[in-house]
């Protein structure tokens, strides 16, 4: 599904990201966890194409294709789906017409037939019903006014509609009261399945108490040093990630 | 940046107006024998204070970022008669926001044409519905009470031209009580059949106390056509009396916009405003709102989207002048290519006015690395119990709303109609007029699709 191999990124001639090797194959969960600076939001985005960043070296295969030669909409309609820490508030731009809009133009390039207004509605009614939304949402303005809560399941509804092979979570789990974190993470569960990998950025492990990762891998200073099962998590809670730094960059995971 | 308002008229003053004091001397000799003699003092007050002032320069504070010099230089011919056949039914439908039962006003080049309005015959009792012309005949007494009464823009050029050539417009008088469930809608269309026509309706409303009104002013006109338009509109509000006004100049890109419309409000009194300017060579909208008695409510909007070479300049003056008076202002800017525009805009808190309530926000959004947008928002204050808040903002489309669009499957051009579209929804949510509305809506689709520059 996903290889990353030796890469090298950065912004405005800053190297951040210092030598990632990560494969993550189909169905499979991969948790990313490191300390604040560490290049977890970096590699997040990234892999979602994010113009200011350069990369430098290494590759980044996704389903046999470069994925570096691909622009952010075209990875999105590819299967890519970015959650993002910061949901970004888009004043004037209903959020219904904003998901039907990306849904519509993801399903033209796979040559499916676009879905009207009212087709829509009704999935987007069932979709609501992963993150327990209240359907007014529909109307409001992206992400304007939603607490940090509505936001993070705003953008879990947004993956349910759009249906990613490869979703990308980054600190979903930040700001979040433990009842919205519930809420949040049984809403990835329910969207787990054999074609769809997720890879998890997170500071903190309790996310990972709610969605069992596959596999762990910690990252300190732009590199992956370990890489370990669901377990790894634990002993990072207890230890910190103190006891880690230092160890040697890990090569090919897995 | 403070300055003050009225200001002397020594500096700032550019030449260029002799021209019109022989038209003047021209219509004097035509129309004066058969007009009343205090519509003729008005029109020689206003040759006079135009001869005084002159076309402002760039030196002139309130004209510092307009420059009328294109228009001060041309010779502008003076209509006063409406062109034969220049203008179908049909034109003035497609500028009709889709509705036909709304009494409709069709100016061309200034003048009223009787046959293509549709005044109703039934109109509610207390309601006069009619031209300026007709007005000045029929209704002698009550023009004469309103017309040219506003004397708070002595330095303002533009208008005393107009008041010197006052002949024709809208007129629409609610007596105390009246309520009108629809908009008047005036129709100002500029027609090929001049070169270099100087068109200048001169519109008068005035409702009495506790009226409710609605105004739609649409100006347009045909395509790479050459004219100066200058409008002025006088607005008089009663005790408790309501006015919806909309403007939507949809000009040429040769033509010339130069709009002034004052609105005075008593006691308790409403007035919504909402301009939307589409496109001219020059416009320019000088905005004057006076809050001469307790309780009253302004609320001004306006929307303007320029591309290609067009200036856009609004400038608004909001003077609260006794006690409890609220006034809303949102001016929004949508510019590409290397179009300018231009913001000015002041609240005035007098002494006497404690518990004012104002509010005032423009913001811009360049399109293009080569589109310039100037804002001076202004406060004056001098009395100590009131709140009031400015703000004003330029800036290109937000680069994270854009990824974040992109990252859902949204294409690049897409995401930035869908964003820049997003930015113009704040005023035309505010229109109250829902066939304006969704007409705005549909105008400014169509001219993202169009840009010019693909971008969006």
């Amino acid at each position: 599904m996903l290889e990353i191999r030796d890469l090298r990124a950065g912004i405005d001639g800053k190297e951040i990201l210092k030598g990632i090797n990560l494969k993550v194959g189909a169905g499979e969960v991969h948790a990313v966890m490191g300390p604040n600076g560490s290049g977890k939001s970096t590699l997040a985005r990234v892999l979602a194409g994010e113009e200011s960043y350069s990369v430098y070296s290494g590759s980044i295969t996704y389903k046999g294709q470069d994925l570096l030669e691909i622009p952010p909409e075209r990875r999105a309609r590819e299967g890519i789906f970015l959650a993002f820490q910061y949901p970004v508030e888009i004043a004037g731009v209903n959020n219904s017409y904003f998901l039907k809009s990306a849904l519509n133009e993801i399903r033209s390039y796979r040559g499916l037939e676009e879905l009207d207004a009212f087709e829509f509605l009704e999935l987007i009614k069932e979709k609501m019903k992963i993150v327990d939304m209240d359907p007014s949402f529909l109307n409001r303005p992206v992400n304007e006014g939603f607490s940090g809560g509505e936001k993070k399941r705003n953008e879990i509804l947004q993956m349910a509609v759009l249906e990613p092979q490869l979703a990308i979570l980054d600190e979903t789990d930040s700001g979040l009261d433990i009842d919205a974190l519930r809420v949040v993470a049984s809403g990835v569960n329910k969207l787990r399945s054999p074609e769809r990998s997720i890879i998890l950025v997170t500071h903190y492990q309790r996310l990972l108490n709610y969605i069992q990762p596959d596999f762990v891998h910690v990252m300190i200073d732009g590199t992956i040093v370990k890489s370990g099962g669901k377990e790894l998590a634990v002993t990072l809670e207890e230890k910190g990630y103190d006891w880690i730094k230092g160890a040697p960059a890990a090569k090919a995971v897995k | 940046m403070r300055t003050c308002f009225y200001e002397s008229s020594e500096k700032g003053k550019t030449s260029g107006g002799i021209h019109y004091l022989s038209a003047f001397q021209a219509f004097e000799k035509e129309y004066f024998a058969a007009d009343p003699t205090w519509l003729n003092s008005l029109r020689k007050e206003g040759i006079e204070s135009f001869r005084n002032l002159g076309f402002p320069s760039l030196a002139h504070e309130d004209w510092k970022y307009t420059d009328v010099r294109p228009i001060a230089q041309s010779l502008f011919q003076p209509v006063f008669a409406e062109p034969n056949g220049a203008v179908s039914r049909k034109d003035v439908e497609s500028n009709s926001f889709g509705v036909s039962q709304w009494p409709l006003l069709v100016f061309v080049d200034g003048i009223f044409s009787e046959k293509l309005s549709c005044i109703p015959k039934k109109l509610p009792a207390g309601l006069i519905l009619c031209s300026l012309r007709k007005a000045v005949r029929e209704h002698a007494d009550i023009v004469q009470a309103y017309l040219g009464k506003q004397k708070q823009y002595p330095q303002n050029s533009f208008a005393a031209l107009n008041a010197a050539f006052i002949y024709d417009g809208l007129f629409l008088y609610a007596k105390s009580g009246c309520e009108l469930d629809m908009p008047v809608h005036a129709v100002y269309v500029s027609s090929p059949k001049h070169e270099n026509g100087l068109y200048q309706p001169r519109n008068l409303i005035a409702a009495e106390s506790n009226t409710g009104i609605a105004v739609v002013e649409s100006y347009f006109s045909f395509p790479a056509h050459e004219y100066f338009l200058n409008a002025v509109s006088e607005i008089s509000l009663a005790k408790g009396a309501s006015l919806e006004f909309c403007r939507v100049e949809r000009e040429s890109e040769k033509g010339f916009h130069i709009s002034t419309t004052n609105a005075v409000q008593h006691k308790d009194s409403r007035f919504g405003s909402s301009v939307i300017t589409l496109g001219s060579k020059v416009s320019r909208n000088t905005l004057q709102v006076f809050l001469q008695d307790g309780g009253a409510e302004c609320r001004l909007d306006g929307l303007y989207v320029t591309r290609g070479n067009e200036h856009v300049d609004h400038s608004t003056f909001v003077k609260h002048e006794s006690r409890n008076g609220t006034s809303r202002q949102l001016y929004k800017g949508i510019l590409d290519d290397s179009s300018t525009a231009v913001f000015s805009g002041k609240v005035y808190v007098d002494k006497g006015a404690q518990k004012t309530d104002a509010e005032q926000a423009n913001k811009n959004l360049l399109l293009s690395e080569k589109a310039t947008a100037d804002t001076r928002p202004q406060l004056e204050i001098f009395a100590d119990d009131v709140k009031c808040t400015h703000g004003a903002a330029v800036g290109h489309l937000d680069e994270e709303a854009l990824f974040y669009m992109k990252s859902r499957g949204i294409g690049a051009a897409h995401a930035q109609k869908i964003l820049t579209f997003g930015f113009a929804s704040e005023v035309i949510e505010r229109l109250k007029l829902k066939p304006v509305k969704d007409e705005i809506d549909r105008l400014i689709h169509d001219r993202l699709d169009a840009s010019s520059t693909g971008k969006m």
